[in-house]
């Protein structure tokens, strides 16, 4: 499942990023890489089935410490 | 940052489709019991003055989006800070919207499906539908919104005969009270999502004062009344209450001469068409907010990380359906009203004093 994850990952990256390299756009690309990166990290933490802290439960927090 | 431009009529044509998506799965504002339908009207005169701050906003900066009025009316630092509260914002509303789907999928149809198959499927079109730009989705709502009228209109009329009037009496048995409680909630969802459409509205093809708002507005909260009065009408509150996805147990019922029935398919069809425009929505808002915070000139290179980041907040943030409807109910009417009425006034009275500053200068 993890294998398929990087894979689908990197297909994506792959044909997104030509296009900027190609226009020679190096802070795009540096943004882009930056971001699919961390989201590529989330998204293996979740299929090997790790809990991530939500932030509902922290805007929860937020809300009923200001409500009470 | 080359925009493209959208007639008035698709301006409210997506305002519809965006108010109704989410909204036609559920009874919104369900505290006020069979009075529903009385805080939907006091809803609709409620958000109208926050949406006419909306449209002076589109009066006063032609071409521009609220991530640029932040910046020239509040200077780069406060500006930036708030543009990215109002990323966030939109881009958890997406995500928020996308577990709606889930949910509503693998309650209704296909139980045994992983929750990322169809997030994938509709973010996958919401990403395309974003990177071709505002114009195009204009153009493809003044279709889509012909297959969200039919079906509601066919909807309504053959429920007629399963109707009963005394589900809505007794008026005002509670009070007002409860039906205050259940405007509020009806103003944090959907009404005051609007403010999405500041981000994304900036240009239009017409001259003249832009009317978009007020009329979605208007069109948009009659038909909400209508679909919600014939939920109450149909089930009764007290078994609405109790079902996650009233509307789709309401459709239900209808069955006419043993041969029209089981048309709850129609419902889908609704809350998909409203849906992708409202993902898009979402996505198209974060992903302009994040370009400008660091001033690239074009926001489409960003769509597709944003649109996966999405899901991924999507599948992270609730275990449960249950745990979301307590949610959705308890802290997203407060939560959300920090961005949908307590900063648009602080932005406007910013600006207005910023345009009296300015011209005695």
């Amino acid at each position: 499942m993890t294998f398929i994850i990087i894979f689908a990952y990197i297909v994506v990256c792959y044909f997104e990023v030509i296009k900027l390299f190609k226009n020679n756009q190096r802070k795009e690309i540096t943004l882009y890489l930056s971001m699919m990166i961390i989201s590529l990290v989330i998204s293996i933490l979740l299929s090997i089935g790790v809990k991530i802290p939500s932030p509902a439960v922290f805007i929860q927090k937020i809300v009923t410490m200001i409500t009470e | 940052m080359e925009e493209k431009a959208i007639t008035y009529r698709q301006g409210v044509i997506l305002i519809i489709l965006f108010m109704v998506s989410s909204a036609v799965i559920f009874i919104i504002g369900i505290k006020a019991k069979q009075d529903v339908w009385l805080a939907i009207v006091l809803t609709m005169l409620f958000a109208l003055p926050i949406v006419l701050m909306y449209e002076r906003f589109l009066y006063l900066f032609p071409g521009k989006d609220l991530f640029d009025i932040l910046q020239i009316t509040f200077g780069k630092g406060l500006g930036k800070i708030i543009s990215i509260m109002y990323i966030w914002f939109s881009f958890h509303l997406g995500s928020l919207v996308l577990r709606n789907f889930g949910n509503f999928i693998s309650v209704v149809g296909l139980n045994e499906t992983p929750e990322a198959v169809p997030l994938l499927c509709i973010i996958a079109l919401s990403i395309a539908a974003v990177k071709y730009g505002i114009e195009v989705i204009g153009r493809w709502g003044e279709i889509a919104v012909v297959f969200l009228i039919i079906p509601m209109i066919i909807i309504v009329i053959l429920l007629i005969d399963s109707m009963d009037i005394n589900n809505l009496k007794p008026i005002l048995y509670n009070g007002i009270k409860p039906i205050l409680k259940g405007t509020f909630a009806v103003f944090a969802f959907p009404f005051g999502e609007l403010v999405m459409f500041s981000m994304v509205f900036t240009t239009f093809k017409e001259k003249g004062i832009p009317k978009v708002y007020r009329k979605g507005l208007i069109l948009s909260g009659i038909l909400l009344l209508i679909i919600n009065l014939t939920m109450i009408l149909v089930l009764g509150v007290n078994i609405a209450e109790i079902h996650y996805f009233p509307s789709h147990e309401t459709v239900r019922r209808i069955n006419i001469g043993d041969f029209i029935q089981r048309i709850e398919i129609l419902v889908s069809l609704i809350f998909l068409i409203g849906g992708i425009t409202k993902v898009s929505m979402c996505l198209l808002a974060a992903s302009k907010g994040v370009a400008k915070l660091f001033n690239f000139k074009d926001y489409r290179f960003i769509v597709t990380p944003i649109g996966i980041m999405m899901v991924n907040l999507t599948i992270l943030s609730y275990e449960s359906v249950m745990e979301m409807q307590k949610w959705t109910a308890e802290v997203w009417p407060y939560y959300s009203f920090l961005f949908q009425a307590i900063l648009p006034i602080i932005i406007f009275v910013g600006v207005e004093v910023k345009r009296k500053m300015v011209k005695s200068i």
